[in-house]
């Protein structure tokens, strides 16, 4: 948790109790009524070590209306909406992803040195036919460093296959046809210095286990249609009865023949073969006069199939862009949509788009006295800037503002709760001088500005050049005294109450010694200094229920929503 | 070539001159600059040592020639972007050649003796104290050269660090001709972009109050473009 003081952070209800989603997807049901998070039964404690995974600032959380709960990271699944080339934003249909590797099909190549993009680019002479390399405009790599030259500047995929084809084939002497069922001895040595062709090898492979899949399904099986399907069970249990002869059931074992493992490079298998032509011993010595920049990177090699075998940079091969995925988020526990962006590949815009920004009031601390106003963290811009954390003297009494902002468009009436005493090591009191209030609706962006000046209700509107400058100067605020149960001041949707904050002190100081046990147990952690309130929001308010045009108008419905918000207040001064 | 004019724009340059750069204001380096070449009234020159820019070269608003620790010379072709610094500072010695068609990027910082002809050196780059920079070689964007250090001929300087060599323009005189050749349309394209600094270059030094008493006795200084 990250600790620009003064903050405020939101629990998600997953937090609680993580059974609660588990329980509520059993029974399918979304409105888990909000008694059974009562705040007076278990309050939140922001220092348990459990908390700094929980809680998280408002910009971090989305809203599921479903559940009318927060959804955090952990509580939404994501699901991949699409799968696109970053390069040429083709989008690839699901069905084609993975038959292409997650790799873009159509012309668009990765530089293998360091994964920028490759452009044809035209070589040739004057006088002789055009040719053309691929480029990297970044590190300056070419295809000509791999000794790769296209005739022309499109279809480049195809001519790379083609050119890896021959190259290969070239450097196998062409026996893949007369090598066909030969033992397999014969098989590695006639085959030895072939470089071996990745996609060439996944083809083999791919159609050596489908045969055996379809030769291993295709044998008759003597016991067909009973249960029990493997055959040496079968045996063993007919054995056992007897019910076969010794003859009749050594025929059975024999039948089945089992799934044989591919082997040689006829079935896409390619063994290591040691001491063979010092082929190794030559690239130990190429590697030895070489320098560490001709050599590929782990990164370089791992980045694509293609240059899995690759040593030297000579021999890397340009890669095919990856695809990349748009993702959109679902709540856990009853799969409603939460976040969902456009399906284009070129758009920005989201369709579904369930911000808790949106959704929840929204809670802000500021010290009422101008003085021991704080600077705004988020509004340090340059690095020098000291940011200077408000720290907090024990025992002395501090009243704090609470802005409370309603994004809804209905009234909301508010609850707030929390613990006289804060939990944790340090106790401090904190007291809301009015806990229960009303927040008027939002409205447009711009009724905000236009109607400020009128709905304040708190100001003398008496347009004296006292208040304006009151206003200027925050100065009126020091004159006001706060009241028990009243609210101090109430704009369009936002209204302000008082917070009164007493922070206890570190070390309780005692007159009676006590035992060392006690003692070791007051030694405060990481981050204990920190006062930080938590409390419970509850806000009601009546919503209305959508119906189909045309319809009767439905009555509005009582709607409610509950969590915890943690306030961090300061440092408490040792 | 408005005679004028001319009482009006020295008015206005001396403001400029004032406001750019205190060092600028009052002494302003010995220059050589030759007439096709494009400096930007906005480009700031300090120093005292000779600043000498070739054919056709072009330097950017606010990019800054420093002949503080010595001669600052840019050759044919070169451009010099945006708040690019070419040159060392005062207490430290050492010229600052840059070769024929040397693009400078935005940004950059070249503190090295030598760049060859040909090469680039990238955005927010940094050729280190006395290091030298090959022919045709490429210095890429935030890449750093260390002091003393070399990027050989067609060298590439990538990635934090790692480095090639560009076989493509070693093996081809005609990729190189190429690429100066773009450069060279470069320094062309920006002619009609980059308005020349005229008088404030190339007149004698600039002194307030001479140019107030006789504004036309500098008219036969004038060479080449001019606004
Ligand atoms: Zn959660
Ligand atoms: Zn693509
Ligand atoms: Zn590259
Ligand atoms: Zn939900």
């Amino acid at each position: 948790m990250d600790l620009a003081l003064p903050s405020a952070h939101y629990a998600c209800p997953c937090s609680s109790s993580p059974s609660a989603i588990t329980s509520a997807r059993r029974a399918s049901h979304i409105s888990a009524p909000l008694k059974d998070d009562d705040p007076e039964q278990s309050t939140f404690d922001p220092h348990s070590p459990r908390s700094a995974y929980n809680l998280l600032p408002l910009t971090h959380l989305l809203f599921c209306d479903e559940c009318s709960q927060i959804r955090c990271p952990k509580c939404t699944i994501e699901e991949v909406i699409t799968w696109y080339c970053p390069s040429c934003l083709f989008e690839v249909p699901s069905g084609s992803v993975r038959g292409d590797g997650n790799r873009c099909a159509r012309s668009c190549l990765d530089c293998p040195v360091c994964e920028a993009p490759l452009n044809p680019t035209s070589i040739g002479e004057r006088d002789t036919a055009e040719e053309y390399v691929l480029r990297c405009g970044y590190c300056h790599w070419t295809s000509a460093d791999a000794g790769i030259k296209l005739a022309k500047s499109t279809k480049l995929t195809e001519q790379l296959a083609k050119f890896r084809r021959t190259r290969v084939e070239g450097a196998s002497g062409l026996q893949h046809d007369d090598e066909a069922n030969v033992p397999r001895v014969a098989i590695t040595e006639a085959s030895k210095p072939q470089p071996r062709d990745h996609d060439d090898a996944f083809g083999k492979l791919t159609t050596f286990y489908k045969e055996q899949l379809s030769e291993s399904s295709d044998a008759p099986n003597p016991y067909g249609g009973s249960n029990y399907n493997s055959p040496t069970n079968l045996a063993r249990i007919m054995g056992i009865y007897g019910g076969l002869s010794r003859s009749a059931l050594k025929k059975s074992r024999e039948k089945p023949q089992p799934m044989r493992e591919a082997h040689g490079v006829n079935e896409g298998v390619a063994t290591f073969q040691p001491e063979e032509d010092g082929d190794e011993r030559d690239i130990v010595g190429k590697m030895r006069e070489l320098g560490w920049d001709d050599l590929t990177s782990e990164q370089q090699q791992v980045v694509a199939p293609v240059n899995g075998d690759a040593r030297f940079t000579s021999e890397l091969w340009p890669v095919s862009t990856r695809l990349r995925t748009k993702r959109g988020k679902r709540c856990k526990v009853c799969n409603q949509i939460v976040f969902r962006p456009e399906a284009k590949p070129g758009s920005t815009r989201t369709k579904v788009r369930m911000l808790a920004h949106d959704h929840i009031p929204k809670l802000a601390l500021q010290p009422l006295n101008v003085a021991a106003r704080a600077q705004d963290p988020s509004f340090i811009v340059r690095k020098d800037q000291l940011y200077v954390e408000p720290n907090l003297r024990p025992h002395a009494a501090q009243q704090y503002v609470l802005t409370v902002t309603n994004p809804l468009f209905e009234t909301v009436k508010v609850t707030l709760t929390t613990p006289a005493i804060t939990p944790g090591k340090v106790k401090s009191r904190v007291t809301i001088l009015c806990p229960e209030f009303s927040i008027g609706p939002a409205g447009e962006m711009w009724d905000d500005a236009l109607s400020s000046s009128t709905a304040s209700t708190s100001r003398p509107e008496d347009g004296s050049r006292k208040a304006a400058m009151a206003s200027l100067t925050g100065g009126e605020d020091s004159e006001r005294q706060p009241e028990a149960g009243k609210v101090w001041e109430k704009s369009r949707n936002r209204t302000k109450v008082i917070l009164e904050i007493v922070p206890g002190a570190l070390k309780e100081i005692s007159i009676v010694p006590k035992a060392e046990e006690a003692q070791a147990s007051e030694v405060l952690g990481e981050d204990e200094d920190v006062l930080q309130v938590p409390i419970f929001v509850r806000a009601e308010w009546m919503a209305e229920v959508s119906h189909p045009p045309g319809g009767k108008p439905e009555p509005k419905e009582l709607r409610e929503i509950g969590y915890w918000c943690v306030l961090g207040v300061g440092r408490i001064m040792g | 070539m408005s005679a004028p004019r001319l009482p009006s724009q020295t008015s206005n340059r001396s403001q400029t001159s004032n406001t750019s750069s205190a060092a600028a204001a009052s002494v302003r380096p010995p220059l050589k600059i030759h007439s096709t070449a494009i400096v930007s009234e906005r480009a700031v020159l300090t120093g005292s040592h000779p600043i000498t820019i070739g054919e056709r070269a072009v330097i950017h608003p606010f990019a800054h020639l420093r002949a503080e620790g010595g001669s600052v010379t840019i050759g044919e072709y070169c451009t010099i972007d945006e708040t690019a610094v070419v040159g060392l500072p005062a207490g430290e010695g050492g010229e600052v050649v840059l070769e024929k068609g040397v693009a400078v990027h935005s940004g950059a910082v070249v503190l090295g003796s030598i760049i060859g002809e040909g090469s680039e050196i990238g955005v927010k780059a940094r050729i280190g104290k006395g290091a030298t920079v090959g022919q045709y070689a490429t210095v890429a964007a935030a890449e750093t050269v260390e002091d003393g250090g070399n990027v050989g001929d067609f060298g590439v300087v990538f990635g934090r660090g790692r480095k090639r060599v560009d076989g493509l323009l070693e093996g081809s005189e005609e990729l190189r001709e190429l690429r100066l050749t773009s450069q060279r349309k470069m320094c062309k394209a920006l002619e009609s972009l980059v308005p020349d600094g005229g008088m404030k270059w190339r007149g004698p030094p600039l002194v307030q109050v001479q140019l107030e008493l006789a504004p036309h006795a500098h008219m036969n200084a004038i060479k080449g473009p001019t606004l």
